[in-house]
């Protein structure tokens, strides 16, 4: 058996990344272990706090509102651990590269769908469209793109909101094809060619006016600031974009520059399966096997693949084999556990009472859980040096 | 003039043994075509096997109409062939009796070796003991009641969908018309006789004749696999029982199914235990069928029929009854065609219409069983257009196409949300394009529907992948789209 590390980290999603990035700042080793491409291109990269209520209604305020619900911890409850815990995900952001303001918001603001609908959230990077209240749009259509079609959200946001809402119609560059996706446009405004072409395209639609120009998330991955600055200068007004379905261009920005950042500070990443674990190590389908200090399982739920429900309804750990309870006839994004009493740590996955689907706190769940995971890891590994 | 109440196979096929017969016919459907059992239903058409023992009647009946519907309705029959495998211990005496019922009615069967039929059918279960070819086929349900729509209304049957028949009309004990209420209000018909072709809902309609039938109903569970993993019809050779066939159709295969007797026309919703119960039982044929990708359940409801009241459920006969009111002292003019099987619908059609037209004093003969129901000219090909629905490729030109549909008969005609990803990718899409045609809410309100509506057939089988694809649905619909959610106060 190969001994190494500090701690494995099994999944490469928002849980896995923020975990392991706790660990390696404060110089310890990392093994990130994932078989797949983690569930980062599934979204657009906003991370929420908490948006409705039981009845469905929107929170503006989610530090007030987990300070008036139990939950799992106690100190869930306290409006200033979750300050300095957005604030250490606001550097380590700013220090990976992925924009952000330099003060961690204090409510809730509204973002668009794409079907022009207006929905809450907390934490998202500069490109991501956030508005305190809502005002007049420009909504642009990008050709072929099937997600987004701006004429219908300008209707959607106006009939919702009552404000006016304007579209125009991008042009097509040579070599533009039917079917790009968003994707497509991505990769092609992150070129100089592109990003040429972009501000010659917008030159065109330069009018007067004030409001701010929403794109779909197409401009660029890796440069994606350089596009938006394109887009800002020849617009003469703010830019910025509505996250799509999958696969989504917010999320796989996020990704890329996170676990570069995470390979420079050390971390080993191996593209495995892994086929059992318990508290000190793990086994490769390949049949190797690894050891560390610890073992931390970020694998998701039932759509990340870290549990599967069997034809007759039992969930079970898809890494460990246990059997964790039965579902009900909950949304399948709140199967989860009922503690977080597992014999391998868990993290990102529902404990009591968080619901992304339904409350809107995957971001909320995903920080929490990393950072509880964390202090148990370095309290586990100072009583280890004691002894 | 002559109406028919029930707009599925049954009501179809008499309005179109009629007008072929040249009487005027006025299809009358509550809702859209196909929308009760005749599109739920596991798309086998029989070479009558799986009858031979228990039903000889049915057996015959459907070894003849397998034929006729390869003849009238190519485009509608695929013909992929079927087995009957024996799988289990202890059924040689129903073997023999099996054999000798194919061969008093008729049904051509060959025997093939237990190795031919694991190397024809991928998964079998490797302790087949004797192996049957026989002459099972596909019906494409949806296709075929595209057929008799375009070829009835090419002759001159008016079909009117959501349209409900409210009252029948009577002048000296003879029918005269009929009372409808559609969305635009209520109107009268006038007729000379009504045919109720209802299915399910045929002992409600009964009703407005002043009658009361007998309906036997029962229920049966359909899954869904998303991978066409057999190429063949197979049927398991034991006395018919619940999870017996397994029918290749399009890209998936169908499992069928169960029978529990019920007393609504409108079928229960499947649930998480029978649909585990009956993939236990396909196991017995396709032992790895519990790592097939699932996709969906459904449930159909059998329209059965015993005219001499209740017997056990078991042994309701897959025959059909037509039943002329006046002659058994009733209305004159009002007739029910109750029971049968969609691979007998056009044989249903003809008897009715047999009757019909005596009524009616008419002497015209049946020519449907010779008469080749033609498709419409194929659509040009739309190269030029984004795909909406990846995992059908249904294209926006396809959609745009349809537009002027219900939203049901938009999805059931272009068959978006219909593969493997049950609209989670394309359900927004489809609904935004159709929004810059109708208004926001109507489009919001279809979108949640459709949702709810492919949710039902997913959840009660999600398990493995199908789980997963599901919580993906959930959290694109939650998270990404925000969908039904309410911002009335943010006006």
């Amino acid at each position: 058996m190969t001994t190494c590390g500090d701690v494995i980290v099994v999944g490469r999603g928002p849980a896995g990344l923020l975990f392991s990035s706790l660990v390696a700042q404060n110089r310890g080793s990392v093994i990130l272990v994932a078989d797949a491409q983690g569930s980062f291109p599934l979204w657009g990269g906003q991370w929420d706090f908490c948006n409705y209520t039981d009845d469905g209604e929107h929170v503006l305020d989610p530090y007030q509102w987990w300070q008036q619900h139990p939950s799992a911890w106690d100190e869930v409850r306290d409006a200033s651990t979750w300050t300095l815990r957005w604030q250490h995900l606001m550097t380590l952001w700013q220090e990976i590269g992925i924009p952000v303001p330099d003060r961690v918001p204090k409510l809730n603001r509204w973002m668009v769908t794409p079907l022009g609908q207006l929905r809450p959230t907390y934490w998202v990077a500069n490109w991501h469209f956030v508005m305190e209240r809502p005002g007049p749009l420009v909504f642009v259509d990008v050709p072929g793109l099937v997600d987004f079609r701006a004429e219908v959200v300008a209707r959607v946001y106006t009939a919702t909101t009552g404000q006016m809402a304007k579209t125009f119609r991008l042009a097509v560059p040579s070599g533009w094809r039917r079917d790009w996706h968003a994707l497509n446009w991505a990769w092609f405004l992150d070129s100089k060619a592109g990003q040429d072409w972009l501000g010659q395209a917008l030159r065109d639609q330069v009018r007067a006016g004030e409001e701010a120009v929403v794109f779909p998330q197409i401009l660029g991955v890796d440069h994606c600031e350089e596009v938006l600055e394109v887009a800002q200068r020849v617009l003469g007004r703010p830019v910025a974009e509505v996250p799509l379905p999958p696969p989504a261009v917010g999320g796989i920005r996020i990704q890329r520059r996170w676990e570069y950042w995470l390979r420079r500070h050390g971390i080993q990443l191996v593209s495995a399966r892994v086929t059992a674990a318990n508290r000190h190590s793990v086994t490769l389908q390949d049949g190797r096997a690894l050891a560390a200090d610890a073992v931390v399982l970020a694998t998701g739920g039932i759509l990340g693949g870290g549990l599967e429900i069997q034809p007759s309804g039992s969930v079970r750990n898809t890494v460990t084999g246990a059997v964790i309870g039965t579902l009900g006839d909950q949304l399948l994004g709140a199967v989860g556990h009922r503690n977080w009493d597992e014999s391998v740590p868990v993290i990102g996955r529902m404990i009591q009472g968080w619901n992304p689907d339904k409350r809107g706190n995957g971001g909320a769940m995903n920080l929490w859980t990393a950072h509880v995971a964390y202090q148990a890891f370095i309290g586990h590994t100072a009583l280890a040096r004691e002894n | 003039m002559v109406v028919v109440i029930g707009g599925g196979c049954t009501g179809l096929g008499v309005a179109w043994d009629l007008i072929l017969r040249g009487v005027p016919v006025t299809v009358v459907e509550a809702r859209e075509l196909g929308s009760g059992t005749s599109g739920r239903f596991h798309g086998l058409l029989h070479s009558g096997g799986r009858y031979a023992v228990t039903d000889p009647v049915s057996a015959k009946q459907c070894r003849q109409e397998n034929e006729v519907l390869r003849r009238i309705a190519p485009s509608a029959v695929e013909s992929v062939g079927g087995y009957f495998v024996s799988v289990d211990d202890g059924v040689e005496s129903y073997m023999r009796d099996w054999i000798a019922g194919t061969q008093s009615a008729g049904i051509p069967v060959t025997e093939v070796s237990v190795e031919t039929a694991i190397r024809r059918l991928p998964g079998l279960n490797p302790r087949v003991q004797r192996a049957f070819a026989v002459a099972d086929a596909v019906l494409k349900g949806f296709e075929l009641l595209d057929l008799l729509r375009v070829n009835g209304e090419r002759r001159g049957v008016t079909i009117l969908t959501e349209t409900r028949v409210t009252q029948v009309q009577t002048v000296n004990g003879q029918v005269s018309g009929i009372s409808v209420r559609t969305k635009d209000g209520e109107r009268r018909i006038p007729c000379d006789a009504v045919v109720n072709a209802a299915g399910p809902w045929a002992g409600q309609v009964a009703q407005l004749f002043g009658e009361r039938v007998q309906m036997e109903l029962s229920s049966g569970l359909m899954l869904i696999y998303s991978n066409r993993m057999v190429p063949s019809v197979v049927n398991r050779l034991a006395p018919p029982g619940d999870g017996d066939i397994v029918v290749p159709h399009g890209r998936t295969v169908i499992l069928g199914t169960t029978e529990v007797p019920q007393v609504d026309p409108e079928p229960p919703e499947p649930t998480r235990e029978s649909a585990e119960y009956l993939q236990s039982l396909g196991q017995a044929m396709f032992p790895e069928m519990n790592r097939w990708r699932i996709l969906r359940a459904f449930v159909g409801v059998r329209p059965l029929f015993e005219g001499n009241g209740v017997v056990p459920q078991s042994r309701v006969s897959r025959d059909f009854t037509v039943v002329d009111h006046g002659r058994q002292g009733g209305l004159q003019g009002a007739f029910s065609v109750m029971g049968g099987k969609w691979t007998t619908f056009r044989l249903m059609g003809e008897r009715t219409a047999d009757v019909v037209v005596e009524y009616l004093h008419q002497s015209s003969p049946s020519i449907s069983a010779h008469t080749v129901l033609e498709p419409d000219a194929p659509r040009e090909k739309h190269s030029a257009s984004s795909t909406i629905c990846e995992c059908e490729r249904v294209s926006e030109a396809q959609l745009l196409d349809q537009m002027a549909e219900p939203f049901d008969n938009w999805r059931t005609r272009t068959w978006f949300a219909m593969g493997p990803c049950q609209g989670t990718m394309c359900a927004h899409r489809a609904v935004s394009l159709r929004m810059q045609y109708t208004d926001v809410e109507g489009g919001l309100d279809e979108l949640t529907n459709l949702r709810r509506e492919r949710e039902r057939g997913v959840r009660p089988v999600a398990w493995g992948t199908n789980a997963r694809e599901l919580a993906l649905t959930e959290a694109l619909s939650c998270q990404t789209l925000a969908e039904g959610v309410a911002h009335d106060h943010l006006r």
